[in-house]
């Protein structure tokens, strides 16, 4: 089963091709590492399968039936996403943005909590779950929202520069977290600067340059990514 | 031996540098819109405005009585604008502290500058910046109109000197919860209809003149005590950087570092949610209107002050048509709230129920209808017939009819579906014509009843044509 497939997708903005013709699929428990350097395209490239960016020409296809144009909503449904920098809200406190993850993504509230708490546990929250986000590290925040997407069972997880802001435990117990989805089925497309550490993780890896993929393989055919000045 | 370095130089080096910025933004903005045809059809188009002029210059010729009349009218409510142009300052301390004092000009007063001048050397640049303005459009009025120009700089003057009285007052309110702000907004609004009431505008405007030099003189010494400066420098990045033109022509979006909460201290708020989609949007709709509360209190404010208006006109039509704009913006205006609530945050990210979000809003369109309603209530119930109860009727149909198919249209866009409402489009004018003409002839107002079946497949939309679960 193909979790995301994307095809020929180009991405225009303020009239100049960020995106240029971008296809890979992803398929079922397989994790895709895109690397880059900075401004390859990588976040735009997320940003647009998220649809928080329009494409402007291509295809992209979840579960091989929800394609982003023709079933938007349900297309949404199907990934969770964790972001570079945490997107919390100031009002909610962190139980709250849990409650919100949980009611979007329509998990019921048992298994909710059971979840809840274990994640608590794991990342040593579990005394500020009624706190606002401003009382927390930034780590802390991190932490919070690596939760959050961790709590629906989306087919398609996305994540932008996983491990930012971590402590070595809480990455540690972030592996084990991804290291278990992935055996239930769950994909991964992340973006990295720190190819090193998702090399145990990552089956495939795409290499984004100035917006376009010049190269694309296993993981274990990744070499190095060469600094600009050398491209 | 040790000089202070110069605050003046830095902050001219800041504004130079920041300047430099925005200029290259423009720059790129508009080498994205402009091409060299779109060039040539603008330099024509700023000749005709520029020939226009002259022309208009007879248009205006014409229509001397009525300058003299609005000449008159200025001379006699100078008082009254005093009184009443505070106003503007206080809705706009709700989300504005008056002063831009960015994160740069902060980062510039902890370095060894004088945070005091830097301050008064924004707020002497706003004070500034509007004097030039306000020139500039009073030398028009002056040169293109009958108008004395003792009048145009008595008022050029008046608006100086609120602008640099409201400065403080605004800057001080800023800081200060919102109820505080509602308080004083209230007062204000009691004041000036008080003042029209007893047809004392002159003792009022001299109130209100020495109750703003008092407030001065009492806020001056503790100027910069109890200042949120995370929250001050956060919403002066959003107004510096965020242009808005910019944005639409790099289809990017400024998105502000929220670090602040009007809600924060209110210990129940912290409180889990129980745990159904109603309670959570719920939440989720107060935190975006708390968001937004000076737009909506310039929308709601701007619709009341044209129905309170317009009943005192001569023409009863103008009151209908006054209830057809109210009903017609009101309800866009809500849609488009609506779907900028999932244009930023955390929310932009998630799946969206959207039927659920359309259900949960619908409590706070009514509860933001409330002052129109009332306004619009008390007129019938002076100009009360039989006809009243059915052009109501029509009234809250066609908001209705209106607001869903903005709504719906609103979810169809997030949802990208290609739905096209033009029958919707084409009902909703005339539901908008039916209230103007049930003005004329009442009979019109059986009309609503057309709208009841419309108005049933908008409500169920997402069933019928949206095929949205």
């Amino acid at each position: 089963m193909k979790t995301l497939q994307v095809h020929d997708v180009t991405t225009v903005l303020s009239n100049k091709k960020i995106l240029d013709g971008i296809t890979f699929d992803v398929n079922s428990g397989e994790v895709m590492a895109l690397v880059g350097h900075n401004g390859a395209g990588k976040s735009t490239l997320i940003k647009t399968i998220l649809g928080i960016l329009e494409k402007a020409s291509g295809q992209l296809t979840v579960m091989e039936k929800f394609d982003q144009d023709e079933d938007f909503l349900k297309f949404k449904q199907q990934i969770s996403y964790l972001p570079e920098e945490p997107l919390l809200l100031t009002e909610f406190t962190v139980m709250q943005h849990f409650q919100l993850y949980g009611k979007s993504y329509h998990i019921e509230e048992e298994i909710l909590h059971e979840r809840i708490e274990r994640y608590l546990k794991g990342f040593e929250l579990t005394d500020k779950q009624n706190e606002y986000p401003e009382a927390l590290s930034k780590g802390m925040r991190q932490k919070v929202q690596t939760i959050c997407a961790f709590l629906p069972d989306a087919p398609l997880l996305v994540i932008d520069e996983p491990f930012m802001g971590l402590d070595i435990y809480a990455i540690q117990y972030f592996e084990e977290i991804l290291r278990e989805k992935i055996a239930n089925g769950t994909s991964v497309l992340l973006t990295t600067h720190q190819l090193d550490r998702v090399k145990n993780i990552a089956h495939h890896y795409i290499m984004l340059q100035e917006g376009k993929m010049i190269q694309t393989g296993t993981i274990n055919e990744f070499k190095t990514i060469k600094r600009r000045r050398e491209q | 031996m040790n000089h202070s370095p110069s605050t003046w130089k830095a902050y001219l080096f800041l504004r130079e540098n920041r300047s430099k910025k925005k200029r290259r933004i423009y720059k790129m903005g508009f080498q994205t819109v402009i091409d060299k045809t779109t060039s040539a059809y603008l330099i024509v188009l700023f000749g005709y405005v520029f020939l226009s002029f002259f022309i208009f210059g007879d248009i205006l010729a014409a229509y001397e009585s009525e300058f003299i009349w609005i000449e008159r009218q200025a001379q006699e409510r100078l008082p009254l604008i005093l009184t009443i142009l505070p106003i503007r300052y206080i809705t706009q301390s709700f989300r504005n502290p008056g002063v831009i004092f960015t994160n740069s000009e902060y980062q510039l007063s902890i370095l060894p500058y004088s945070r005091k001048k830097l301050w008064l050397l924004t707020a002497l640049e706003k004070v500034l910046k509007r004097l030039l303005i306000w020139s500039v459009i009073g030398f028009f009025v002056i040169i293109l109109t009958p108008i004395a120009s003792s009048v145009v700089i008595s008022y050029i003057l008046l608006f100086l000197f609120v602008e640099i009285c409201m400065t403080i007052p605004q800057w001080k309110l800023f800081q200060q919860k919102w109820y505080i702000k509602l308080v004083c907004l209230i007062f204000l609004f009691i004041l000036n209809g008080y003042s029209v009431l007893i047809n004392s505008q002159q003792l009022i405007g001299i109130i209100v003149f020495t109750g703003i030099i008092l407030i001065n003189i009492w806020l001056l010494p503790v100027l910069f005590q109890r200042i949120k400066w995370s929250r001050v420098t956060e919403v002066s990045d959003f107004h510096v950087w965020n242009i808005k033109w910019i944005g639409a022509v790099s289809k990017t979006r400024f998105k502000r570092q929220r670090k602040f909460s009007i809600f924060q201290h209110l210990s129940y708020r912290k409180k889990p949610f129980t745990y159904t989609t109603k309670s959570i949007h719920n939440r989720i709709w107060q935190v975006y209107f708390a968001k937004n509360m000076e737009l909506i209190v310039w929308l709601i404010g701007a619709l009341l002050l044209m129905l309170i208006i317009l009943p005192f006109t001569p023409k009863k039509i103008l009151m209908f048509i006054g209830i057809a704009v109210a009903v017609f913006v009101y309800a866009s205006s809500v849609a488009s709230f609506f779907m900028d609530q999932f244009k930023s945050d955390i929310v932009e990210v998630l799946p969206w129920d959207l039927h659920a979000y359309k259900q949960s809003f619908f409590k706070w369109v009514v509860i933001g209808s409330l002052p129109i309603v009332i306004c619009i209530m008390t007129y019938f119930s002076f100009h009360f017939t039989y006809w009243t109860p059915l052009q109501l009727f029509l009234i809250i149909i066609s908001f209705m009819y209106m607001y869903h198919v903005q709504m719906n249209q609103s979810i169809a866009l997030l949802a990208k579906k290609s739905v096209l409402f033009v029958k919707e489009k084409w009902y909703s004018g005339l539901a908008f014509l039916l209230i103007i003409g049930s003005g004329f002839y009442p009979i019109l107002s059986c009309g609503a009843l057309f709208f009841i079946y419309p108005l049933k497949q908008q409500i169920h939309a997402q069933v019928y044509f949206l095929h949205i679960q």
